[in-house]
């Protein structure tokens, strides 16, 4: 398994390093789009504070840790239908599904390199907070946020699993990548709190894993709120990894057996 | 290891028309109860016109392509799609089955990787094949898409020849290549067959091609196996063969 991983981590890293520009600018651009919200909280910062008065932070601080955060755990959602696609376009996809890897370690490695510089930009943005920004990290509690971390990447990775089953049955148009994309952001809490929200819109908050694991990483970020007190949000998190991961996983197995027996694998 | 298909059948809907894309398209009977046995060490030839069924009989039994119907044996036992991915190989036309931006060395270690071969053994191996097939030494490490029709195709026999495989499966593998390259592949299709034990099954068009390489030829017409032509020098079997091949056996 480590030996097909490591393949594609090397393959994906060649790839991604031959569009040299596309690196750099992509890094920037997490950069500027982190300094608009610092700007927005000097100007606004005061007005949201009866909002965020619960977590400990003020808007930039709150927005900062939510867009890390969902950068990196929107990775698992939007990559997988990313990647498969790009397979599907360049023709590889019928070719490495033809090769004698099974379908967890196909799913496991397909998006490894993802993750990967994910956590990489995940670092850039610490260091820039705390050293650009001027942000305090030194209450957080780093076996509760590993804990946030962990069960919301594996319902993030399963969403986009799901998500990658209508690339490889419809090839274009996607509705879970759309829904994904347009309400996790809007619903969950990424920008501003979800209590900012009329009630009824709330109601929709509380069915998505967003919502949850980034209330549980702003308390354990900035107020240093432990594994026990975030229990409740903890618990929600791991009921949706329990279900989410192994219905993505039949998901995408059922998937692929109709592509196979329509002969669409390698169509795009 | 030899191989064994027993009336297998395969229905494809065609795409619905570009003017009226909610209409189901029709359906194509492209595989009609083909049943075969390629035994292990074996160069089976397949020829028939366009559109007889020779890509898709290649790809069902290369776990690519589940049948509607029928069986198929490895060793006498019955198997499903997902171990004959394991025990086959399918060289297929170049281009589109390669990371267009990596080049063809570290195309072919990624994919000996999911073979389990290693980095060494799979550089040492592309390096044999590739001074074989006559493709330029420096060729290996230019990016893939700017490779000629010709070295792209040797990329992919490379590929194929490589990798571990009990069952070889060929489909134009000549296509692209000089009269010398051509022959040298003959002479590592052969070396696989009868060195490794590998089943071949090579599908073609090329007559001359196929009575010299294969020791003999399944007729393919219609979705269904129409006659056997025995090849391997019989006298007149390239006017059998290109009779196969034109569709009128």
């Amino acid at each position: 398994m480590t030996t097909v991983i490591k393949a594609f981590l090397r393959k994906d890293l060649l790839v991604e390093t031959s569009y040299r520009l596309s690196f750099v600018l992509g890094s920037l651009s997490t950069l500027t789009g982190m300094a608009v919200f610092y700007f927005i909280d000097r100007l606004f910062g005061r007005t949201f504070n009866p909002y965020l008065g619960g977590y400990g932070a003020g808007y930039f601080e709150y927005v900062f840790a939510a867009s890390a955060f969902f950068g990196y755990i929107g990775t698992g959602a939007g990559s997988y239908s990313a990647r498969l696609r790009d397979e599907q376009v360049q023709g590889t996809l019928d070719a490495t599904l033809s090769s004698p890897v099974s379908t967890p370690v196909f799913l496991l490695s397909l998006t490894a390199w993802n993750f990967l510089f994910a956590t990489f930009e995940l670092a850039v943005y610490v260091v820039a907070g705390v050293f650009v920004f001027g942000l305090d990290l030194s209450r957080a509690d780093l076996p509760a946020l590993a804990a946030v971390f962990l069960l919301s990447a594996v319902s993030f990775a399963s969403l986009g699993i799901l998500s990658s089953c209508f690339v490889l049955l419809f090839k274009r148009g996607n509705p879970a990548a759309w829904l994904l994309n347009n309400f996790e952001g809007l619903l969950g809490g990424v920008y501003f709190p979800v209590a900012v929200l009329p009630s009824w819109l709330q109601w929709f908050s509380g069915a998505l894993p967003i919502t949850y694991a980034v209330r549980a990483l702003q308390h354990a970020l900035y107020r240093g709120a432990g594994v026990g007190e975030l229990m409740p949000e903890l618990l929600t998190l791991l009921a949706f990894a329990l279900v989410l991961a192994p219905l993505s996983a039949a998901a995408f197995s059922a998937a692929l057996r109709k592509a196979r027996k329509d002969g669409s694998l390698g169509q795009y | 290891m030899p191989i064994e298909a027993a009336d297998i059948r395969k229905e494809y809907r065609a795409p619905a028309p570009p003017h009226a894309p909610w209409r189901r398209g029709r359906p194509v009977r492209a595989l009609d109860g083909v049943s075969l046995r390629l035994g292990a060490g074996e160069i089976t030839g397949l020829a028939g016109p366009n559109g007889a069924g020779k890509s898709t009989l290649l790809r069902v039994l290369g776990g690519r392509l589940v049948p509607d119907s029928g069986r198929i044996f490895l060793n006498g036992r019955g198997t499903g799609d997902a171990e004959l991915r394991k025990a086959a190989v399918c060289a297929e036309a170049g281009a589109r089955s390669f990371y267009p931006r990596l080049s063809v060395i570290e195309n072919l270690c990624f994919f000996g990787a999911l073979y389990g071969l290693p980095r060494s053994g799979t550089r040492a191996r592309a390096e044999t094949l590739r001074d074989r097939l006559g493709m330029r030494k420096a060729d290996l490490e230019l990016r893939f898409d700017s490779l000629s029709e010709g070295s792209a195709q040797k990329a992919a026999l490379i590929r194929a020849l490589m990798l571990p495989s009990a069952l070889l499966l060929l489909d134009e593998p000549a296509r692209h290549l000089d009269l010398g390259s051509a022959a040298a592949l003959a002479g590592l299709i052969k070396e696989k067959a009868l060195g490794e034990g590998a089943s071949v099954l090579y599908a073609s068009h090329d007559p001359a091609g196929l009575a010299a390489i294969c020791g003999r030829v399944l007729a393919l017409k219609e979705g269904r196996i129409s006659a056997e032509v025995p090849a391997g020098g019989e006298p007149g079997a390239i006017a059998g063969i290109a009779g196969a091949c034109a569709g009128t056996l």
